[in-house]
Order: C-alpha cells, then sequence, then structure tokens
C-alpha cells in the first residue's frame, strides 16, 4: 500500500474511517439502481407488496416489453431515442457554445454593460414566473418552433448559471498566450478560437455533459412544445400519469433503469474528465 | 473495463443510428387547417386511445364530408396549451372541464338533434341530473363529456361473507356497523391513499344527499343564497351537509378501522393493496377493473355497492323516524329498481305505505334521489368546440356522431366503462362479456337521477378562478385517522378549521376571479 | 495581469473589436429579448396589477396581510424552508470535504468518484418511491423507529408532524451528500501539486494543509456557490413534493410548495384568475431579498479575501 507509506497514524486512521462513510453512503446509492432494476423484473403486485423482497421469478421480459409499451403519438421506443438524442446533444452543444463565447466577451472584454448579465442572471435564477406560458407557447408557435427539429435554436443563449462557470473560469485564465498572439498579428477572432477556446476545452467539455443529462431527463420542454416529436422522458412521464389506469409500476421501473443507462455509461467513460475539469476558478493555474 | 464502456457505447450509438433510420419512416400526423378537417386535441389521461382510434375511423367511414385525425398528450396542460392562442387550428378539445367558457361554441345544437333512425333528441338521451350540473349559468351548454366513471365503495366479497355480512350497508350507521364486524374478525375495514382518497367524491355524495341535489348545485355551486344573492358567504359558513358528512366519517374513518400507511401512500399503491385483501373496503371508480386488466380472475371477487345514504338525512323528513324506518324505505326503493316489486306495491294515494307505516310522497323522493345520487367524475373528461374554429360545424358532426348510439357502442366496447347517456332505446350498452364489477357500473349510472361531482362542476367561478371548494382544502380524512394522537382532530375541530379558512379567504377567493 | 489586459484591449478601438464583441454577445442578447424579456415581462407586471387589471400594489400588500392570518400556511412555509436553506448551506461542508477526500485518494475514489453520481442520474421518480417504502408503515424504517420509541401503532413518518419534516431532511442530506462532484472536484484538480508537496517537506501537518492552503485555495469556489444558493434560497425544497405533497398535517410545506399550490387551488387559469398576479408579487418580494443578500455577499466574501481575483 503505497498511501500509507506517506501518512502518519491519526490520518491513517481518518482515511480508513472516511472511507468506510463513503463506502455506506456508496451502498445506498447502488442499492436504489439495483431496487430499480429488481423492480423492474418484478410483477407489479410484487412491487406494492414486497417491495423489498427478491421476485419470485425474474422477469427480465419486462425490459423487452418496455421498448413495445413505451408509445406516444404514434412515436415508438426507437423514436423517441432518436428525439432525445437529437435534442439533448444538438441543443446543449449550441447552449454550451453561444453561452461560452458570450462568457468569454463579457469577462475578457470591456465594454458598456459588460457587467450587467451577471446581476440579470442572479435574478433570474431566483425570480419564479408565473403566468408566462401563454405568452411562450404563442411566441413558440407563430416562430414556427412548436413540433419542430428547429426547436434547439431556442438554446442559442447565454443568460444561464453556466454563463457564471465560464464566467470564473475566463477571469482566471491567464491573457499572456492571446497577448503573445496579439503580437504575432491575431485578430480577436484567431484569439478566440485558436488561444482560448482550446484552453476552454475541459470545462466545456465537463458543462455540456452536465447541461446534457439535464436535458436528457427533462421532460417539461418536449411534453410542451414537442407533442409529435416526443422524448424518452415524456414517454416514462406519461408512463407515469397511466398507471392510474394500469398498474404496470414493473414497467414504469423496467423503463427508468433503461433510459438512465445512456447516462450511466457516459458517467463512467467521461468519469476522470467530468470531475477534475471544471472550476469556477479563483486558483491560478 | 474502459474498453467494455467503449463498446457499449459504441453500442449506443448504433442504436440511435438505428433509430434515426426508422424515425424518417415513421408515420407523422398530418393536419390541414380546413372547414373539412377535424382536427382533434386529446388529453390521454388513462382511458387510452384505442376509443378514439377506433371513433374517428368509423367517423371518417360514416360519412364524407369530414375528415376527423386526433393527437393525444398524457399532460392536460399540454394538450391545451393551443387553446385560445392565436393561430390555434384545433377544432375539438377533449380535456378537464376549463373554467373559462368564453372561448367556446355553445354544444345546444349539439343536444337538441336528433340522429338519423333514432327515436329522441341527443338532449333526451342524456342524464337529467348530469345535464343540470353541465348547464352553464346563462343556459348554455358548452362543455359535454366524453369519458369518466362511476365513483363508489368497492368492497371484497371474500370478507364480507367471512364476516356475516348479508345486507350490504344501506344507511351510512350501516357501514358503521358493517366496519366493525369485519374489524372484530380481523379485518382492516378501509383503506385510502394521500389527502382522503377518493373519499373527497364521497364527501360531495353525502353533502348533496343531505341538503339535496338542488341545494347543492344550484345555491352551494353557484355561490347564491335563498334569496338570490350572489356571491355570498353565506353558503360556506351554513353548517349544511359538509358537516354532517364530517360525522360520517367520525364513526368510519378511525385509526382502528383505516389501514395503516393510508395518510401516506399514493392511489396505485392503496388500489393494489386493496386488491390483495390488505383493507375490505375501499372508494374506488370505474377504472378499478381496466387498472387491474392483468389480474382479471382477482376482480371476481369485488363489486361496487349502490353508495349507502347518509343517515342524518331523517332531520329533512317529516315520516321517517329514526334509522330503523330509513333502512326500510331505503330496501322498499331497492326492491323496486331490482325489479323484485313495483312501486304500485308500496303506493297509496300520493303516499306510501311501508309495513304499514306511512311515509309522505315528499320523504320518499328525498330518498329516492338520495339513493340514486351516484357520484362520478364526467367533468374530468369534457369535450369542447372553440368557436373560432374553422370546423365548427364537423366538430359538432363528430359530436353528434359520438353521442349517437353507434358512438356509444363504439366507446363502451373499447372502455368498458358507462357514459353519462344511453341507447336512445333507453338501454345501456351490450355488457355481455363485459365483468360482473363493470356490468354493475352501468346499472349504476343507469338509475343514477344525479351525479354529483368534486371536480370543478361549478357554476360559480369562485370556485373555479378564486379557489373556494366545498371543504377549503382541508384534509379532514387524514385528520380523522391520524396516527399520531396529536395530529388527530375531532369533527367539530376541522369544521372549524374550515370556518377558519373562509374567514380567513373569503374576500380573496371574490377578488381572484378577473373582471 | 487581466487588469492590464483589459486596459490593453480597451485602448484598441479597432473596428475588429467591435465586431467580434457583436459576434459573441448578439445571439445571447437576441435569444434574451425574445424567450426571456418579452414572453415573461407581462407576466412580471401582472404583480403590480389587481384582478380589475388596474395598476396597483394590491398584490404586496395581500402577501403582508395573508402573512398574518390564524391559518396561514406561510408562515410554517418560511420557516421549513429557512431550515432548508440551512441544511443546504451547513452541507456546503461535507460536500466539499467529499471532493477533498477524492481528491486525496481515499481508498476506492474511483469508484466512490462514480456511484456518488448516481442519485444525478436516475430519475427522481426512482429514488422517491424507493424512499417511501423505506419509510412507509411496511419498511423497516417506520417500524424501527415505531419500536425504538415504543409507540403503539407504526408512525406513518410522511405525514407524521413528529416525524415528517425530519423525514424530508433525512431524505435531502442523504441524496445531496456527494455535493456537485464536477465544481469541487475540478477545483481541487486545479490546486497546484508542487504546492502541497513543498508544504510536505516543510513538515506541515494534515490539518494545517487543509486550513492553510486548501481553504484559502478553494474559497473563490465557496463565495460563487454561496452566491448561487442564496439565490436559490426561497426555493429550497428538497423532494418535499414528491414525498409529502406538502401536506397541512405533515406541516412540510415550503415557501415554493406553497406557491405550487396556491396556483392549483386557483384552478390554474391565468386569464381568468388573479392567482398569477398574486404570485408574481409574491416572487418578486423573494427575489429581491434574496438577490439583495446574494449580493451583499458577494461584496463580503470579496472583501474577505482581497487578493482573490473574483
Amino acid at each position: 500500500m503505497k498511501f500509507l507509506k506517506r501518512k502518519t497514524l491519526p490520518e491513517i486512521i481518518l482515511y480508513s474511517l472516511v472511507s468506510l462513510l463513503f463506502a455506506v453512503v456508496a451502498f445506498t446509492y447502488i442499492y436504489i439502481l439495483f431496487w430499480a432494476v429488481m423492480s423492474g423484473a418484478k410483477t407489479h403486485d410484487e412491487i406494492v407488496m414486497n417491495p423489498f423482497s427478491f421476485p419470485k421469478k425474474w422477469l427480465w421480459s419486462h425490459f423487452v416489453d418496455v421498448t413495445r409499451l413505451l408509445e406516444v403519438n404514434g412515436n415508438g421506443f426507437f423514436d423517441m431515442l432518436f428525439n432525445s438524442c437529437y435534442f439533448s446533444i444538438v441543443g446543449c452543444f449550441i447552449q454550451q457554445f453561444t453561452t461560452i463565447t458570450f462568457a468569454y466577451c463579457c469577462t475578457k472584454y470591456k465594454f458598456p454593460g459588460s457587467g450587467l448579465p451577471y446581476v440579470i442572471i442572479l435574478i433570474m435564477l431566483t425570480l419564479p414566473i408565473y403566468g408566462a406560458g401563454g405568452a411562450q407557447y404563442k411566441l413558440f408557435r407563430s416562430l414556427g418552433l412548436v413540433d419542430s427539429y428547429w426547436h434547439v435554436i431556442c438554446s442559442a443563449g447565454g443568460m444561464s448559471a453556466q454563463f457564471l462557470y465560464y464566467r470564473a473560469f475566463f477571469k482566471n485564465l491567464s491573457w499572456t498566450y492571446a497577448e503573445a498572439a496579439q503580437i504575432d498579428g491575431a485578430g480577436h477572432f484567431q484569439i478566440y478560437f485558436k488561444v482560448m477556446l482550446p484552453q476552454a476545452r475541459p470545462i466545456f467539455g465537463a458543462l455540456f455533459l452536465t447541461s446534457w443529462l439535464a436535458s436528457w431527463n427533462n421532460y417539461e420542454t418536449a411534453l410542451l412544445y414537442l407533442p409529435n416529436l416526443p422524448t424518452l422522458p415524456v414517454g416514462i412521464y406519461q408512463f407515469n400519469t397511466e398507471m392510474m389506469y394500469r398498474a404496470r409500476l414493473d414497467i414504469l421501473f423496467a423503463a427508468c433503469v433503461l433510459v438512465s443507462i445512456p447516462a450511466l455509461l457516459l458517467f463512467i467513460a467521461f468519469n476522470k474528465v467530468i470531475t477534475t475539469n471544471v472550476s469556477l476558478g479563483g486558483i491560478k493555474g | 473495463m474502459k474498453k467494455t464502456i467503449m463498446k457499449a457505447l459504441a453500442v449506443f450509438l448504433a442504436l440511435t443510428m438505428v433509430s434515426l433510420l426508422s424515425a424518417c419512416g415513421g408515420k407523422k400526423q398530418q393536419f390541414a387547417n380546413s372547414a373539412t378537417d377535424i382536427e382533434i386535441s386529446y388529453w390521454n389521461a388513462g382511458l387510452g386511445s384505442q376509443w378514439l382510434e377506433n371513433m374517428i375511423d368509423a367517423f371518417n367511414k360514416s360519412q364524407s364530408k369530414y375528415h376527423a385525425a386526433y393527437h393525444a398528450s398524457a399532460n392536460q396542460k399540454s394538450a391545451a396549451a393551443t387553446y385560445g392562442t392565436d393561430g390555434d387550428t384545433v377544432d375539438l378539445y377533449l380535456l378537464i372541464m376549463r373554467p373559462d367558457k368564453s372561448q367556446m361554441e355553445p354544444l345546444d345544437d349539439v343536444l337538441n338533434a336528433t340522429v338519423k333512425g333514432e327515436g329522441k333528441t341527443i338532449k333526451d338521451k342524456f342524464n337529467t341530473g348530469y345535464l343540470s350540473m353541465m348547464e352553464n349559468a346563462d343556459g348554455h351548454y358548452y362543455e359535454l363529456s366524453y369519458g369518466g366513471g362511476v365513483v363508489g365503495i368497492v368492497y371484497n366479497k371474500e370478507h364480507f361473507k367471512k364476516a356475516g355480512i348479508t345486507q350490504l350497508p344501506r344507511t351510512t350507521n350501516e357501514l358503521a356497523i358493517a366496519a366493525d364486524k369485519l374489524n372484530s374478525k380481523g379485518y382492516t375495514p378501509f383503506c385510502h391513499f394521500a389527502a382522503g382518497g377518493y373519499w373527497t367524491n364521497m364527501s360531495e355524495l353525502f353533502f348533496s344527499q343531505y341538503d339535496g341535489n338542488d341545494y347543492y348545485v344550484n345555491n352551494f355551486y353557484a355561490c347564491k343564497d335563498a334569496a338570490g344573492n350572489s356571491p355570498t358567504k353565506d353558503v360556506f359558513t351554513a353548517k349544511d351537509g359538509r358537516y354532517q358528512a364530517l360525522k360520517v366519517y367520525e364513526k368510519i374513518i378511525t385509526p382502528e378501522y383505516v389501514m395503516g400507511g393510508s395518510n401516506s401512500i399514493d392511489h396505485v399503491n392503496a388500489q393494489t393493496q386493496f386488491l390483495n385483501g390488505s383493507a375490505s373496503m375501499m372508494v374506488s371508480g370505474s377504472w378499478l377493473s381496466n387498472e387491474m386488466s392483468n389480474s382479471k380472475d382477482k376482480m371476481k371477487n369485488f363489486a361496487m355497492m349502490r353508495s349507502p345514504v347518509i343517515s342524518a338525512i331523517t332531520d329533512k323528513c317529516t315520516t321517517i323516524k329514526g334509522e330503523g324506518e330509513l333502512r326500510k324505505v331505503i330496501s322498499a326503493i331497492d326492491s323496486i329498481a331490482d325489479g323484485d316489486k313495483k312501486l304500485d306495491d308500496y303506493k297509496n294515494g300520493n303516499d306510501y305505505v311501508i309495513d304499514g307505516k306511512t311515509i309522505s310522497a315528499a320523504d320518499w323522493e328525498t330518498v329516492t334521489n338520495a339513493r340514486f345520487s351516484v357520484p362520478t367524475n364526467f367533468t374530468g373528461h369534457c369535450a369542447s368546440i372553440p368557436k373560432y374554429s374553422k370546423c365548427v360545424d364537423g366538430a359538432k358532426e363528430f359530436l353528434k356522431f359520438f353521442y349517437s348510439d353507434k358512438g356509444y357502442k363504439i366507446y363502451t366496447k373499447a372502455v368498458k366503462a358507462p357514459l353519462p347517456f344511453t341507447l336512445s332505446s333507453g338501454d345501456v350498452a351490450d355488457t355481455s362479456g363485459f365483468s360482473s364489477f363493470e356490468k354493475s357500473q352501468f346499472k349504476m349510472l343507469a338509475e343514477a337521477k344525479y351525479t354529483p361531482t368534486e371536480y370543478i362542476a361549478s357554476k360559480h367561478r369562485i370556485f373555479t378562478d378564486g379557489g373556494a371548494s366545498s371543504f377549503c382544502g382541508v384534509d379532514y380524512i387524514s385528520a380523522l385517522c391520524a396516527s399520531n394522537k396529536d395530529d388527530r382532530k375531532t369533527v367539530n375541530q376541522i369544521w372549524d378549521s374550515i370556518q377558519q379558512k373562509v374567514e380567513d379567504n373569503y374576500k380573496t377567493w371574490v377578488s381572484d376571479i378577473k373582471k | 495581469m487581466n487588469s492590464a489586459a483589459l486596459k490593453k484591449t480597451k485602448n484598441k478601438r479597432d473596428t475588429g473589436r467591435i465586431v467580434f464583441i457583436l459576434f459573441c454577445i448578439t445571439i445571447p442578447i437576441i435569444n434574451w429579448l425574445i424567450f426571456y424579456v418579452y414572453t415573461n415581462g407581462s407576466a412580471i407586471a401582472m404583480a403590480f396589477k389587481n384582478s380589475k387589471g388596474v395598476w396597483s400594489l394590491d398584490n404586496f400588500r395581500r402577501f403582508i396581510e395573508e402573512f398574518n392570518l390564524p391559518s396561514s400556511q406561510i408562515r410554517i412555509a418560511l420557516k421549513n424552508t429557512l431550515i432548508t436553506f440551512g441544511i443546504q448551506f451547513v452541507m456546503f461542508i461535507p460536500q466539499v470535504l467529499v471532493s477533498y477526500f477524492i481528491y486525496k485518494k481515499v481508498v476506492g475514489y474511483r469508484f466512490f468518484r462514480i456511484v456518488f453520481f448516481l442519485p444525478g442520474i436516475l430519475f427522481s421518480v426512482c429514488t422517491a418511491l424507493c424512499f417511501s417504502y423505506m419509510v412507509g408503515v411496511n419498511g423497516f424504517i417506520a417500524q424501527g423507529i415505531g419500536e425504538f420509541l415504543g409507540l403503539d401503532k407504526v408512525p406513518e413518518l410522511l405525514i407524521d408532524s413528529r416525524f415528517a419534516n425530519y423525514v424530508v431532511w433525512a431524505n435531502m442530506i442523504w441524496l445531496s451528500f456527494p455535493g456537485d462532484l464536477i465544481i469541487w472536484g475540478g477545483t481541487f484538480a486545479r490546486i497546484p501539486n508542487d504546492v502541497l508537496e513543498s508544504a510536505k517537506i516543510d513538515g506541515v501537518t494534515w490539518w494545517q494543509e487543509f486550513t492553510k492552503i486548501i481553504v484559502p485555495l478553494v474559497w473563490p469556489t465557496v463565495a460563487l456557490k454561496l452566491v448561487l444558493t442564496i439565490c436559490g434560497v426561497f426555493g429550497a425544497t428538497g423532494q418535499v413534493f414528491l414525498l409529502t405533497g406538502g401536506s397541512e398535517q405533515s406541516k412540510t410545506i415550503t415557501l415554493s410548495v406553497w406557491m405550487y399550490k396556491t396556483l392549483l387551488n386557483g384552478s390554474g387559469n391565468e386569464y381568468t384568475s388573479n392567482v398569477y398576479n398574486y404570485l408574481s408579487a409574491v416572487g418578486i418580494i423573494m427575489t429581491v431579498i434574496a438577490v439583495g443578500i446574494s449580493l451583499f455577499i458577494r461584496r463580503v466574501t470579496d472583501k474577505a479575501f482581497d487578493d482573490v481575483d473574483f
């Protein structure tokens, strides 16, 4: 054990205790996942009557049934899978790109009002808005963004919490390289695309994944504005509502597990990138 | 490890590509916004869309002038999102009842029409109690139901048999006695789910039974006092049938009689436990059989009883004294409905005679009305036509088709639940092949005189826009049977908190209605 | 170094600079004007209109009146919201520590780094249902508590006023224990290794290292996270709605649940009910308070660590 060599006894005890605590918490999280998988393979009655015992018979067929039973307005499981991928990947990419560009500009360039987005975003994050639904729907409709793959252009903004993250990143990013490029005669676009943006790749990737996850699990937008282009969470939402008449918790859990798998795989694959690259700044690197 | 993950990701991406290809070939509905194309927006809350598909197919085949097509959403907000917006192309909405009728086309034409080959108007086929509830304050009908069901106490036949209950409870006192019998045999008499479960529907029933449907619909839900003043606070402060309904629960919704956990579990959980025998009675509705379609044999053990009459109704009677007499009157009324006896067997001049005791015609009517008040949730499923629709006539034709004998048969065959109207012959649908539970639903609705509902069936906007409600949002059910003694409340305490809410909020209820 | 750079760009008033700035800000600003200002402007203005459509402060007055009504839930909601916020605030410490220990490569850190994402990945309907079965009367937690306290009936934890809030808070602590691994993980990963190595050689103890090196280095992150948390103070609810529905008996209502329930009560028709106007006003009151505190905190934290560029 390499790490033991470099630590004192109290440290070893502390680290062991921390490991133990983490293990306990981790166990409970894994248990929910296991419980959801197990519930997906039980009958509905078993889930309700004996939620924590093993199924009498593991009905893995439920995970196949999901692909058949999830259906919204003539869209099957694979249609929804495509919509989910399209809207989450394309939408998030557009959103992240416009946000990072906006944040870069407001941080590294001083112009009238460059400090305003910060305060406006704080207000936006706090202010709950009621009664805008009608106006919003009207607007989306008149712009032809309802039930359209063009809906992703709504994401092309910059006024979101992620602005603050990018802002913090650029605040702490040295201007030295840019200066050197400037001396070499590079223009503002070249500096941004060739010098600054490449350095922001890790934070961009991590924030992209974070927002991708949120968008992958989000059903509200698609439910309202994309009734004929439903995403998988819309299917799950619909299924959850229909529970009242169908009593198929088993299928609900199987669907939840199935839809979570892509996200789970991504987080396993890109785990190191995600957890080591985003920073709100403050540490000069 | 990493390689495996990358492989899995590759598979995932490949799947995406496959789905991309299949999505391109998928069928997409096209809606033309013309005077002959009927676009239907349907809130699919659990009735499924099979019935609508069948209905549309049959309608499109039955005539050549119009063409109907639909799109559905499980979310009511989403299905209703376009309502009243510029450029809305929907011609017929199938949603929950809406408070704002200003954008709706009156449906009086539909009601007054007679379908070819049927001997009476559509209006005459409808349940009159239901219609009185749907009639707007201005005398027009703007919405009519396309679905819903009957609500009542469902019971476990086996438990009842083992507890020796041969006579189903006729009155609420008898319901309490049955609960006691079940309890002494080791059964848990009742279960429900969080926020009062479906008992809230029964409260509306007991309330309307006690005060009479006329007061219930035309005074309370019109927020109008006897002198015709509206809105008035008096309807909320009057110690009326709502208080009597609470008194009913005082005896049956107790910590001993109610299944543990009922106050915090959800609908699906409660219903599943009930069907697995954890409790003997549960208030539920027509949807129960749909829900348990994957365990049909289980349903044989369950039936819905005619809703018991509130025992306090004797307050309103002059010739029926006490519980015993009330039960006899109800038995007599039931025997007529079941065809065992005829009305003439009891009738004596204007009055009625049961076991030598004379019952006045007024009392007989009061109890009959109460016995055949059937709680429903039809207002949760209402069809309406926006008046700006380009195809108003087509939408009306579609509704006429729906309310025809043919449409009725298509619906009932797919959903196996009753509608608030019957065939032109007066009969209900052909229910052969339906379960006994499903059959009983049709029978109950066919004999219903009134169909009280808690669901915004109001004639005053104080309920729909102001936020007022009969029990002012007080969760009396969980307060009566809380497992924690400190959280438990008596009926009088509950009534006081309802009155406190009225006191605090009446002003804002009125002012929240936009002029 | 940054300010020098800014000065430099400021002095260089060439058209290229203006073109670039326009390129960066045009789309976000147009997007914001269309999708936020245009659609929400009238909704926010509703706060200042009464039910007759006349400009007035009635809705603000009503909030103050309603706050004092005997049957009002607002006071309980405010109390719970502040406690929830307090817990979120305190949870900062374990959340930072989780990422810290993962950064310090505690045994199994690779495993924890993945597993601790699970609450965010799984659908909330899964976690909420699993948890409510655990605390339900047939679950081991409720039965254990009932036995431990010698209660005659198994308590219904989610509606029992003695326990409901604690259960909601426990659920929140449980699920938010790992915190924002992405943000904190990234922050620690950027700590220069050589600083720690040289400190180690100088014989700095673990505690000294933590308080004297780590904390000052991550302070700006703490400050911004703090500002963001305070912004969300009135929205702090955890899974209240999924678990208890904010029922009156359970006394678990929070401000955002109270607003949601008020909305449901008013039938949810924005064209005919004044409830939307009223809630807009309540939202504005909350925003003024929260943003005010946020900006104040930002100023204070900026002053506390003058040298930190933030």
